[in-house]
């Protein structure tokens, strides 16, 4: 492939990752930046979404000439492998919070996600049977690639369409709730659990929601991502690649979604890729070794200069009742004029 | 006989192995001030946390109105009517003054993933009504202009003030008040004063503590008196003060 074309395949290849990156970043940053809670196996449940969407499009094991085993194996049409990848990471945050969450402080939590990162790999990689251990599943069928010709670029900008779907959905998803009361009630425990729980919120009940949506959203940015490389395995999903996504956060701003637009743009997508164009200096694990580096100085970098982030959260400022506003007090000529 | 409002008996915790509250029992009619007063380190706070469920004791029962809720953690004794505020600031820091009174009413509708996204109209209407309510609030503490700040931008005093009006918020049948005159200029400490005086005129059963003993003299209807985790008296205050624990404590310094 050259000229044009080729463009055209680097464009939409950054478009999809951005995208993907993106609707990790707003799950990630409805766990973090607006209800605290560190979850450091977030990976987890992108690769929970990526290997279930694989799952339900691949077929069985013993198609392909069976050189691939794992367990299940359907062939659904989509949009299903992605709805069904979607429920897969709700459903299992479910057990690793109950687990995780439910009677820890904050920063075991953290502990118990960043364990639970490792022995997830752990069981991939060393239970072939399961999902193909550290080869992965491949040849994981494109969508809709039976309608239309997979390796046209007509195809490639519609799978940018696709995605770009997904990102909006997540984001209205996303913004709504952070505006709702239940929002509200999440930055609340982010600020004080222990305040939380005296005002009548039940911090467990809040922790587990947003577990929950935030698996969701994970899942579905792994479903996207293997739709477009048709492919799947343990190093697509090691645990430094949550600290990417909590980079890019840092960065772009906690608790703002276009914060994490911002972010997903600049670290996952323009560093972590923008790295593997630089010319090779010297043996190519240190480029690679490079990115993580980059990563590292970022954080610190940020934390010490503009911890906020490049947008940080919004005030959200509510206009006093009508009443107020025609029985204007001292008070509030006051407030008008400060 | 009417049920007590709230009810504790051979309440006992330990804190880092020693007994911080060591068998304390007492009652309180729904209405009146009961005022909690004693040296630094007798056991107060940890009195008021194992009331409110914040700390949980090892041995005791609590009752509210009857029903025993020793086993019910924090959150469930708040929507059961109990309020608090703490020691220490508690604000909600990166919430505006208004975020945290709000955050203290309960809104079935949008407080959950289903309400908050497709019962929009619902929670609105809910909200409004809060809000409504914080505003009286911040009017009737003259601090209806810092609505809009971020309530850890707020002074020691006006946090103060937020959190008696965030315990308010819920409508709480039971108040527990840890210090609320601490570290306050003495014009805000008087504004206190009288609208814990209207509160209590309003029928609102309140427990303080509080070393300031002009407030507790004015306020109170009974007072405790707690040392080394043990109530050593109980009473009306002009019989209390007379108490050699209490001279030590308050006027021997």
């Amino acid at each position: 492939m050259s000229g044009a074309a080729g463009w055209d395949f680097v464009a939409i290849t950054l478009l999809v990752y951005l995208g993907v990156n993106l609707i990790a970043c707003l799950g990630l940053n409805l766990q973090y930046g607006t209800a605290g809670v560190l979850n450091f196996a977030f990976i987890v449940f992108q690769a929970v979404g990526a290997y279930t969407a694989a799952l339900f499009a691949v077929g069985p094991s013993s198609g392909n000439g069976g050189f691939q085993t794992y367990v299940g194996g359907w062939r659904l049409p989509f949009p299903l492998p992605w709805i069904i990848a979607t429920v897969a990471g709700a459903v299992v945050a479910v057990p690793v919070g109950l687990v995780g969450l439910r009677r820890l402080r904050s920063d075991y939590q953290a502990m118990v996600m960043l364990v639970v990162s490792l022995i997830a790999t752990t069981v991939v990689v060393s239970f072939p049977g399961f999902l193909n251990g550290s080869a992965g599943i491949s040849l994981v069928p494109p969508p809709l690639g039976t309608l239309l010709n997979p390796i046209s670029v007509g195809y490639g900008w519609m799978y940018v369409g696709l995605t770009a779907v997904c990102c909006l959905s997540v984001f209205v998803v996303v913004a709504a709730l952070a505006r709702s009361p239940l929002g509200r009630s999440w930055r609340a425990m982010r600020d004080n659990e222990v305040v939380a729980g005296a005002v009548g919120l039940d911090v467990t009940r809040l922790r587990m929601l947003v577990f929950v949506v935030g698996g969701a959203i994970a899942a579905l940015s792994g479903a996207v991502l293997v739709g477009f490389i048709s492919a799947w395995s343990p190093d697509a999903w090691l645990y430094p690649e949550t600290f990417a996504y909590f980079t890019a956060l840092i960065v772009g701003g906690l608790g703002n979604s276009i914060g994490a637009l911002i972010g997903a743009v600049l670290v996952p997508t323009l560093l972590l890729e923008g790295v593997t164009f630089l010319p090779t200096f010297a043996n190519p694990t240190v480029s690679l070794g490079l990115q993580w580096i980059i990563i590292g100085v970022v954080i610190i970098g940020f934390l010490w200069f503009r911890p906020r982030g490049i947008a940080p959260e919004r005030k959200n400022v509510l206009a006093p009742p009508a009443r107020t506003l025609t029985l204007p007090g001292a008070g509030h000529d006051k407030a008008d004029m400060s | 006989m009417a049920v007590a409002a709230l009810e504790v008996e051979e309440l006992r915790c330990t804190l880092g192995g020693v007994e911080a509250v060591a068998g304390i029992s007492f009652s309180v009619r729904e209405g009146p001030t009961v005022g909690l007063i004693g040296p630094n380190g007798a056991g107060k706070s940890t009195l008021v946390g194992l009331i409110a469920g914040t700390r949980l004791p090892y041995a005791g029962t609590v009752r509210l109105f009857g029903e025993d809720v020793s086993r019910l953690p924090a959150w469930r004794r708040s929507r059961a009517g109990l309020a608090r505020t703490f020691q220490l600031s508690s604000e909600f820091a990166r919430l505006t003054v208004l975020e945290n009174l709000m955050v203290a009413c309960r809104d079935e509708a949008g407080e959950t993933i289903w309400g908050a996204l497709f019962r929009r109209r619902r929670w609105r209407a809910v909200e409004r009504v809060h809000a409504e309510r914080a505003w009286e609030l911040l009017e009737r503490f003259r601090l209806e202009h810092k609505a809009n700040e971020y309530a850890g931008l707020l002074s020691g005093g006006e946090k103060r003030m937020v959190e008696i009006m965030r315990g308010l918020m819920s409508h709480p049948r039971v108040l527990l008040l840890d210090e609320p005159m601490a570290g306050i200029n003495p014009t805000m400490r008087e504004e206190i004063a009288e609208y814990l005086w209207s509160l209590k005129r309003d029928g609102l059963t309140m427990i303080m503590v509080e070393h300031e003993l002009g407030a507790v003299e004015r306020l109170c209807d009974t007072v405790l008196v707690m040392a080394n985790g043990r109530l050593i008296g109980q009473g009306k205050y002009s019989e209390v003060i007379e108490m050699g624990e209490v001279v030590d404590a308050y006027i021997n310094g």
